[in-house]
């Protein structure tokens, strides 16, 4: 497991991956959206309840799985950079953040006009509406502790703290129709026995949320390198440190730890 | 590092900070002017604004009892908590302490048993006046205020570890109050329904149950949280 990690904490080394991984990801996610929108907009049946009010759901679930699993990857990396200390996975877990905050508004925009001609309101104070809100605030919060804190070692350090604080509500989240009676529907895709929707139906569903999953790759991927490059760029300004950065050590030396990392390795 | 707070217990250093810090902190709350009212008084005018803004009706008040004085509540100790870690990385004595003893546990329980002793519990103490000031009956608002009583552990703790959080930033305050939202949600959801089902008559209820799973997952979970935020200030 560490070993993997330490590969990739390599900045160099990912920058590499990275290179190749992103066009990938970017290519394929824009593929599958064209061929999964006309799927989902004119080739899928109309819901037999809810007519095409139902086409809503091949934005509003995709937006609501990355929704969940950004702040699921943000909580995984802040541990990795917890325990072993790689400034890649705090880095990659800042990357995360936006697109997760831009999904969760989408989720409860797009819920919100679906629920109004199926719920007859915008709006309701649903478990799992509320909980989808609180998911807002926290990614709000977890964006302003980044902004806060001025010494970017520091505020990484801090921001791990409070994604693994905010994970507890990631559970509520997805349990949330299960646990309470709740006017959402309940999972139907991922379930113990078999999906509970049509091929028809499921099939454009999967591929949008391959082609929003793949396009969080590339958004994280390019967030990151481009925080390499920034901070290699930060290194070229300033050549010569002075003896407060020394010791300070006010940016996050990334190129220090691809050195400490190739010197572990090597 | 995530050193578990309460292994801490097990050594000598634990009680060492924990009592001088306590009794230093008592001393100075009740010796500064009745600062250690501050909490108390934001609860007490919270609950009187929220009597005005309801509107007399009885129906009205008591059925949003609950909700108003668990929100008072938490807001009250939610803003009392930010001061208690500003003040000794002010004036030094926290990075003192810290380089005596770096296992802050002592240090942070002292902290949360002050908030304990200064906000949520008298708060918890005074509120079944102001379930009755919400028109219940004096038997209900003690069984609701019970419940309060029952997650004021909880309501310190939860804003003790935000104020550790947002201890390392200027604007602190505000920030800590924007992280406390994971956190304080689930006990404000819980802390709310276990009153009203105390109101009604069912103490024991399901609610009232996991609030005390909630006070017991959140004395193990954010205490380490906490201590390592005040490390990353520290540093």
């Amino acid at each position: 497991m560490a070993t993997v990690f330490d590969t990739f904490a390599n900045p160099a080394r990912f920058e590499a991956l990275s290179k190749r991984l992103a066009p990938f990801c970017l290519i394929s996610a824009l593929l599958l959206i064209v061929i999964a929108t006309p799927l989902a907009l004119a080739f899928s049946p109309a819901d037999y309840q809810q007519g095409d009010a139902v086409r809503i759901k091949y934005v509003h679930v995709p937006a609501a799985w990355l929704a969940t699993l950004a702040f699921t990857f943000m909580a995984a990396m802040s541990a990795i950079a917890f325990v072993w200390r790689h400034p890649i996975a705090d880095e990659a877990a800042k990357s995360a953040a936006p697109v997760g905050l831009a999904m969760t508004g989408l989720t409860l925009f797009t819920g919100a006009i679906w629920g109004k001609p199926m719920w007859g309101a915008w709006w309701v104070w649903d478990v799992r509406l509320t909980s989808a809100l609180v998911l807002f605030f926290i990614y709000l919060g977890y964006l302003a502790v980044w902004d806060a804190v001025e010494d970017r070692t520091k505020a990484a350090k801090y921001a791990r703290l409070v994604a693994l604080t905010g994970f507890i509500n990631v559970p509520i989240v997805k349990f949330s129709v299960d646990w309470w009676n709740s006017l959402h529907q309940p999972a139907s895709i991922i379930r113990m026995d078999g999906p509970t929707i049509h091929s028809s139906m499921l099939t454009p569903l999967l591929m949008m949320i391959l082609a929003y999953s793949l396009f969080f790759g590339w958004f994280v991927l390019t967030g990151v390198e481009a925080s390499i490059l920034e901070t290699r760029a930060q290194r070229r300004v300033a050549p010569t440190p002075t003896p407060s950065t020394m010791t300070e050590a006010p940016r996050q030396p990334l190129a220090d730890a691809a050195s400490d990392t190739a010197r572990a390795n090597g | 590092m995530l050193t578990p707070a309460w292994c801490a217990l097990a050594k000598g250093g634990f009680t060492r900070t924990l009592w001088p810090v306590l009794a230093r902190d008592l001393k100075t709350a009740t010796r500064t002017g009745g600062g250690w009212l501050q909490a108390l008084f934001f609860f007490a005018v919270f609950c009187t604004a929220a009597v005005f803004a309801i509107g007399p009706e009885r129906a009205a008040l008591s059925q949003t009892a609950a909700a108003m004085i668990w929100l008072g509540g938490a807001f009250a100790v939610q803003l009392a908590a930010p001061g208690i870690f500003s003040v000794d990385l002010e004036d030094g004595a926290l990075p003192a302490l810290a380089a005596e003893n770096p296992s802050l546990s002592g240090y942070y329980c002292a902290k949360v048993l002050l908030l304990i002793m200064l906000a949520s519990a008298p708060i918890a103490l005074l509120s079944p006046v102001f379930f009755i000031f919400f028109a219940l009956s004096p038997g209900n608002a003690l069984s609701a205020s019970a419940a309060v009583l029952m997650g004021a552990p909880t309501l310190a703790l939860t804003a003790a570890t935000t104020a550790a959080l947002g201890s390392g930033s200027k604007g602190g305050g505000v920030l800590s109050t924007a992280l406390a939202a994971p956190i304080v949600t689930p006990v404000i959801i819980f802390g709310v329904a276990a009153s009203e089902q105390a109101a009604t008559g069912v103490f024991f209820s399901p609610e009232l149950r996991i609030l005390g799973a909630l006070t017991l997952f959140y004395a193990v979970a954010l205490p380490p949280i906490a201590i390592s935020a005040l490390r990353v200030t520290l540093e």
